[in-house]
């Protein structure tokens, strides 16, 4: 199997340019978060450690990471730079307090539990249980599944995994899992009609839940089954990461998947530059190597 | 950027200005407007309605009927937009973003979104007449937006066309100061492509929609919002008030006009679990609250009791029918209502039944069927 794909995906990653949503636009919390991620899987710790600086830069006082400067930006991204610099911690092999990126980390996490989606009373509108309360992606808004999951993963990654509020968002990721199969955004049923699932949410809800205690009765093995039969050569490439990713978290992954990788990355390329779908190719690429994947072995992790 | 947009009595009108065409502009009193409306004054209110009217003037909303996604839409959507007070001359290399409706596509269901000939067409008007045409969205409810360009199909347009497209989730943006004031949203940040788009094509497919009734040319501008700054779903909107976000979006974005697939729609639980619902329309008009206005009636909704239509008409978009002029068709007899959730807030949006039997007999007949 050609890797061109990845090498010209890794060459480009380690400018700055490509740390952002399209080549030369701005970088932004979550593509460069990917991009350090990627580089680090790859063997790649110096050129990691641009992206990695420049989401120290990005850090707010509060501790709240975000690209945007106004004071409303939102800090969905938060969780993502403390995955990528903790994930710089552990391959630099240093304890915590001495470790380059522990102090933007503790920032981060203080930031994120103090952060909190908005309860809402279903009043039989809808079937999830609304008044759990996890993370949104933007203040004084519904706790919502990927930010949920990327704060649970960040919590986890760092050995705080234990922490309450963690707790409930594994509550919540299982919660919003759908009862056929999979997962959305976070809507389940509403009124009276249960919503389609999506490939790339269900991969990040099984990532997130991987290596936990399964409370989900039956719906985590029915997002294991659909993502297991939602995905092949034409699945697009967000998608078919995010599913890699949390198939291989549960020892699932199809071994034809990691074939499918140029193919897809070469369709990605030409379909224009949202950066993101390729560097989140390159850490599927890793399977088992991937620093997320890391993440569920963590110590403290669950 | 322009400041300016086309209207209906040709050329360019900039944006400080009331347009006749009610593009979307607050309607000024001129002294003529002044005069007649204090002469009424001594007529009462009824003499002051029709004097108002009168110095309104209506806003232009053209419909084909007997569509058919291989039929020729090219020629349909063109002589709507003629019809409708395009102005070709200043279109002539501007930069035209079009939006399709793209919230969350499923190729088993492709009566969610807009349809791929639809936008293939539109694409196809704007190039001839020299615009640099761009496609461009944010959907709502997936962030894989590879994912949602080939399960809507429109990806085979935007290849085929060679067109750009601009992912308007994650797009730099700009804060905009919320021109409609109807929520408390202070700004509205609009993607780097919808500010640099000299005219926004809304091109939404006809829907229902459980929460506000309808879905149509003015709820599909949810789409030119970025993701990053408002969420998946973009949450912020809906806990400001969906109907007076919808309303301020509208307002703030000044530069706009709408091609409205009808062709199939949706009935039933929409915006995403509807049914399919055959009518076989293209609607296009400058004026989105007319365009919306109109499509509600036809799918045997009233949209006088829509609160975002009530809010875009203090707007100064028209939503009477007197104050829309039928290009085209007549709406009246294309009704044919669409199945609603079973819920009050849905229910109440039905034109009361006396008001279909006095003006639309053939209309009152379909309603009660549909509601049998």
């Amino acid at each position: 199997m050609s890797e061109k794909w990845l090498t010209q995906t890794l060459d480009r990653l380690c400018q700055p340019d490509h740390w952002g949503y399209r080549p030369g636009q701005v970088p932004a919390v979550e593509p460069a978060a990917l991009a350090a991620l990627a580089l680090m899987g790859h063997g790649r710790e110096g050129p990691a450690q641009l992206p990695l600086q420049w989401l120290i830069k990005a850090q707010r006082t509060d501790g709240r990471v975000c690209s945007a400067t106004d004071a409303e930006a939102p800090g969905w991204g938060t969780a993502l730079a403390i995955v990528a610099w903790n994930a710089a911690n552990r391959a630099q092999g240093k304890s915590d307090l001495l470790a380059e990126y522990h102090a933007p980390i503790e920032r981060g996490l203080e930031w994120l539990r103090q952060f909190s989606g908005k309860p809402v009373k279903s009043h039989g509108k809808f079937a999830h249980d609304g008044e759990l309360i996890g993370w949104p992606w933007v203040g004084e808004t519904h706790s919502w599944l990927e930010p949920t999951a990327w704060t649970v993963l960040a919590f986890r990654a760092v050995g705080r995994g234990h922490e309450p509020r963690i707790a409930v968002g594994l509550q919540i990721l299982q919660d919003r899992l759908l009862p056929s199969g999979g997962a959305n955004y976070g809507n389940t049923v509403v009124l009276g009609h249960e919503l389609m699932p999506h490939v790339q949410p269900t991969g990040l809800a099984v990532l997130a839940l991987a290596g936990v205690p399964d409370q989900s009765h039956g719906k985590l093995a029915g997002a294991l089954r659909y993502l297991r039969e939602s995905i092949g050569p034409q699945t697009t490439a967000a998608s078919l990461a995010y599913a890699m990713l949390g198939l291989a978290a549960h020892h699932q992954m199809p071994a034809a998947a990691r074939q499918w990788l140029g193919e897809v990355a070469d369709r990605a390329t030409g379909r224009g530059a949202w950066l993101p779908r390729v560097t989140l190719l390159a850490l599927a690429a890793l399977t088992d190597r991937c620093p997320l994947l890391n993440i569920i072995n963590s110590r403290g992790a669950a | 950027m322009s400041d300016s947009r086309p209207c209906s009595n040709g050329g360019m009108q900039a944006v400080a200005e009331p347009c006749s065409s009610h593009n979307g502009a607050k309607p000024g009193l001129n002294r003529r407007e002044l005069i007649i409306g204090t002469a009424a004054a001594a007529g009462g209110l009824l003499g002051y309605q029709l004097v108002t009217d009168y110095a309104r003037g209506k806003s232009p909303v053209f419909i084909a009927r007997g569509q058919r996604y291989d039929g020729n839409l090219v020629t349909t959507i063109r002589d709507g937009l003629l019809a409708t007070g395009v102005d070709v001359a200043w279109l002539r290399g501007r930069r035209v973003l079009l939006k399709p409706n793209m919230v969350e596509p499923h190729r088993s269901r492709p009566q969610m979104t807009t349809h791929p000939a639809v936008l293939h067409a539109a694409i196809e008007v704007f190039l001839t007449w020299g615009c640099q045409v761009v496609v461009g969205e944010a959907p709502g409810h997936v962030r894989d937006t590879e994912m949602a360009l080939v399960e809507s199909g429109l990806i085979d347009v935007i290849e085929d066309q060679r067109v750009e497209f601009a992912d308007l989730n994650y797009e730099e943006a700009k804060l905009m100061p919320n021109a409609g004031g109807h929520s408390k949203l202070p700004g509205i940040w609009f993607s780097g492509s919808v500010v640099s788009a000299d005219l926004v094509v809304s091109m939404p497919k006809m829907k229902t929609h459980h929460w506000v009734g309808v879905t149509c040319s003015m709820k599909n501008l949810y789409g030119i919002l970025p993701g990053c700054r408002y969420g998946w779903p973009k949450n912020v909107l809906h806990h400001a008030g969906i109907p007076e976000t919808v309303a301020d979006i509208h307002a703030t974005l000044t530069r706009k006009l709408a091609i409205v697939d009808g062709i199939v729609c949706m009935e039933g639980d929409g915006p995403i679990l509807g049914t399919p619902k055959p009518m076989g329309l293209i609607v296009v008009g400058q004026d989105l609250t007319a365009v919306d206005a109109t499509c509600a009636r036809m799918m045997g909704m009233d949209p006088t009791r829509m609160d975002y239509l009530r809010l875009a008409a203090k707007d100064g978009g028209a939503l009477q029918d007197r104050h829309i002029e039928q290009r085209g068709e007549q709406w009246s007899p294309l009704v044919s209502p669409f199945q609603v959730m079973d819920l009050p807030h849905i229910r109440s949006l039905r034109p009361r039944g006396d008001f279909i039997t006095k003006r639309y007999p053939c209309g009152k007949l379909k309603l009660e069927r549909a509601m049998s």
